[in-house]
């Protein structure tokens, strides 16, 4: 699997300085603005852009056929895959809590509760949604699995917030949430988030195995 | 003898085709030509073979392996190198990086031999795959399938696209290769010159149907194309025509075995009928006469 990992690295390697950038100017905003909490979103959501683009680049040269005429097995190829997403998701959100760490060290302050909760949610919200997406992808290919996306997105936003105005949810649930201890809030969200996406990678295994190449 | 493939009852259809009930053997130690027109069933039954497909029926073995088995032990595929009709590696990736890759891929990958290779081929380190020629993708692709412990090179349209030069030099390396006893190779293309250069056996198929598979010296030494009118063409017994091609001016026909033919009466001189002419076939001509007679 590190062989395959390697390879989407050097891959996605062109990126890196689009990446820089982007994040040079998330900073340059994040300072002004005081506030460096909405980087993790930008740099999560960058992180699944980057799995999906590695699949993109995966399906022009027919890499996953190649790779399964090798010493590599279904679960391997895919495997790979869902290491690179908790590898870019976990960059992503290092540099979002290095960031939130220094700019209140630059202009004072302290990070607030609801800052270190974006750090868990932000991230373990999108691995939901790749949880949800990443079978769609291998099934269909990258680019008709972009617009899975786009769907399973609009379907976690609108289902956010039907859910509150079917089930008419009171401020007070969202207190609790709020008053939970953090390790337990962090163990719920985080180990929701990688049950979805042990059970997603079951599934594009199944359907990946069943593919004619 | 020894065999390197074995396949039997080789079945797999989609819409429109039907790779149908195929089987052959593929000695160890040999060079086995695989020839037909596109559409044929060259890649599909490649593909089957390789397991990158599920077939219906038959069943397939690759050094032994029985390729419906053993899923999870992958580690027999260390022994067989594999190159399609172009370059698998993302083309961002650079060629450098690839040994990097790789010897995380298989446990017998040898760094040197592929740095050998790199060297031998001409091919530069620093650049990106894409950067390079459809030549030097193709010879990226041979070096990697090289660098390992390849008993059994697979090569699926390998060098479809490549100029004569570098198609040679090709098939100079695959010639090298075979000089290991226990090496093999199994190559699938349309050019039917590189099939007749190098290769020990040739095997044919059309329309999902494997048509051929014997040995192409005594194919080259046993078939002929016999040129003569209509009339002397209905004379040569049925059994002997491989594949017949008539037009105004007569007939060729391509038959099973030229010195049988050349023995009959027919051939002799005909008072009032120009006398036969009876030439070599090549692997083209095969090609050609059996697609047009099935």
């Amino acid at each position: 699997m590190k062989g395959l990992i390697l390879k989407d690295l050097f891959a996605l390697s062109g990126y890196a300085k689009q990446y820089v950038i982007a994040l040079a100017f998330m900073v340059l905003w994040s300072v002004m603005m005081e506030n460096a909490s909405f980087i993790v979103m930008y740099l999560t959501l960058l992180g699944s852009m980057l799995v999906l683009t590695s699949i993109t680049m995966d399906e022009a040269v027919s890499f996953s056929r190649f790779a399964l005429t090798m010493p590599v097995s279904v679960k391997k190829l895919i495997g790979a895959k869902y290491m690179l997403l908790l590898i870019t998701m976990g960059v992503g959100t290092a540099v979002s809590i290095l960031f939130n760490l220094l700019i209140p060290l630059l202009k004072g302050g302290a990070v607030s509760r609801i800052e270190w909760e974006a750090f868990l949610v932000v991230p373990a919200v999108y691995l939901a949604i790749n949880a949800f997406t990443l079978p769609a992808v291998f099934k269909m290919g990258a680019e008709k699995g972009r617009y899975a996306y786009l769907i399973v997105m609009m379907a976690f936003g609108f289902g956010i917030i039907g859910g509150i105005k079917i089930f008419n949810l009171p401020p007070s649930f969202f207190n609790k949430i709020e008053e939970m201890p953090g390790a337990v809030l962090g163990a719920v969200v985080g180990g929701a988030s990688m049950a979805l996406l042990a059970a997603s990678y079951l599934v594009s295994v199944k359907m990946v195995g069943k593919k004619e190449w | 003898m020894e065999y390197a493939i074995k396949v039997k009852n080789l079945t797999k259809g989609y819409e429109g085709f039907r790779l149908e009930h195929i089987s052959f053997q593929i000695p160890k130690g040999s060079i086995v030509g695989f020839i037909g027109e596109n559409g044929a069933g060259k890649s599909t039954t490649i593909k089957a073979i390789l397991g990158l497909l599920p077939i219906e029926e038959g069943e397939a073995e690759l050094l032994g392996h029985n390729i419906c088995e053993g899923q999870g032990d992958e580690s027999w595929r260390e022994q067989i190198g594999v190159v399609f009709d172009e370059c698998n590696f993302p083309v961002s990736v650079q060629v450098k990086n690839i040994q990097a890759i790789m010897k995380n891929i298989y446990k017998t990958w040898d760094g040197e031999k592929f740095a050998f290779y790199l060297k031998r081929f001409g091919l530069p380190l620093n650049k990106k795959v894409k950067e390079l020629s459809r030549g030097m993708k193709m010879k990226l692709s041979i070096a990697v399938a090289l660098s390992h412990d390849s008993k059994l090179l697979i090569l699926d349209e390998a060098t479809s696209g490549l100029d004569p030069v570098v198609r040679n030099e090709i098939l100079d390396i695959f010639r090298e290769f075979i000089e290991e006893e226990e090496h093999t190779v199994f190559l699938s293309s349309h050019i039917t010159s590189d099939i007749e250069k190098i290769a020990d056996y040739v095997m044919l198929i059309h329309k999902g149907e494997l048509l051929l598979m014997e040995n192409k010296d005594e194919i080259l030494y046993r078939y002929g194309i016999v040129k003569c009118t209509k009339e002397q063409a209905s004379m040569i017994p049925r059994e002997l025509v491989v594949g017949k091609e008539e037009n105004e001016f007569g007939a060729s026909v391509l038959v099973k075995d030229r010195e049988q033919v050349m023995e009959a009466p027919f051939m002799k001189n005909i008072p009032g009928m120009p006398a036969p002419v009876i030439d070599r076939a090549g692997i083209e001509d095969m090609l050609l006469y059996m697609a047009k007679s099935k």
